[in-house]
């Protein structure tokens, strides 16, 4: 499957936050998608998962646009920026409501099927995180974008989580956002920095330099 | 099956103040001792309902990403919590009705 967003615009009053945005996504890939704070890396993919609208925008799957709610068609999973969990559903509630089995979980993360009978608040910031990323990636969307899925997370459960991503790649395109831009470049197919509302493809680490989003190597 | 475990998760979005609504009316149909309050306490159920979706969508709307992965958009979300606080309050302010 070949997912394609452009043409996207989002404004509010007279600042522009996207203008000239172009990606293409195929299963069995992942995309970094860098910026900095306020480049409108947050607002890209929730314009493209649904929930956002924007003043204009193209979404195609396979050539065929995308219109209307196609969040009901659960073609993309989003992982939000800020917790995707409500505090009054437990974690295998939500398992069961994504359609997720357990032993999915289990086997990468044992630990985590503890608090399948607790509740997000009930919990650290981490493992909520964490469960949050493991929920998108093994449910049945064949995209899922990942806003910040690093964030919170203790290096050796990021390190694990990086590892899940990479096992459930091919039969997913992934776009994953994220600050820990080492963690990201190191499992991207394909880098894109956002910057002035227009993504930009990145072929070497200096492009990160001459774009803004390091100040140096 | 999961359609409707979905809409019984968007109502606890609401679930509490609703049902002290729906019980609060419920309170004052038994106490008038007449059936003929129904038509008012059928408005008041309707005002509390624009107030509590407006309030969820203010207050909660952050919370509206995990339903929308589920494929439920904003309009499924409001509708369904709103059906299912209609059902709990036909079943207890019904159940009243009949008893006066």
């Amino acid at each position: 499957m070949k997912l394609e967003f452009d043409s996207i615009s989002l404004e509010f009053g007279m600042h522009r936050v996207l203008s000239s945005v172009h990606m293409v996504c195929n299963t069995g890939e992942i995309i970094g998608l860098l910026g900095r704070n306020g480049s409108g890396k947050s607002c890209l993919m929730r314009i493209v998962f649904g929930s956002v609208p924007a003043q204009s925008k193209s979404v195609r799957v396979n050539g065929e646009y995308l219109i209307g709610n196609y969040m009901r068609q659960k073609i993309i999973g989003y992982l939000p920026q800020h917790g995707l969990l409500p505090d009054f559903v437990t974690f295998g509630e939500a398992l069961n409501l994504f359609g997720v089995k357990a032993d999915r979980i289990e086997s990468g993360f044992p630990e985590l099927t503890e608090l399948l009978n607790q509740k997000p608040f009930q919990v650290s910031g981490g493992q909520r995180r964490l469960f949050e990323a493991l929920l998108i990636l093994f449910s049945d969307h064949p995209f899922c974008f990942l806003d910040e899925p690093f964030s919170g997370l203790m290096p050796a459960h990021a390190e694990r989580l990086t590892e899940i991503i990479k096992k459930v790649k091919p039969r997913k395109g992934i776009i994953i956002s994220d600050h820990l831009h080492r963690q990201v470049r190191s499992i991207a197919d394909k880098l894109y920095v956002l910057a002035n509302g227009k993504t930009y493809p990145v072929q070497s680490e200096e492009q990160l330099v001459e774009l803004g989003y390091l100040t140096n190597l | 099956m999961r359609f409707i475990r979905v809409s019984l998760c968007c109502f606890r979005l609401i679930a509490i103040p609703a049902v002290l609504i729906t019980i609060a009316c419920a309170a004052f149909l038994w106490m008038s001792g007449s059936a003929l309050f129904l038509v008012s306490l059928f408005w008041t159920k309707v005002i509390t309902n624009v107030l509590l979706a407006g309030f969820v969508y203010v207050f909660r709307s952050s919370r509206f990403c995990f339903f929308h992965n589920l494929g439920f958009s904003l309009k499924y979300i409001l509708l369904s919590m709103i059906l299912m606080d209609w059902f709990v309050a036909l079943i207890v302010l019904g159940s009243v009705a009949l008893v006066l």
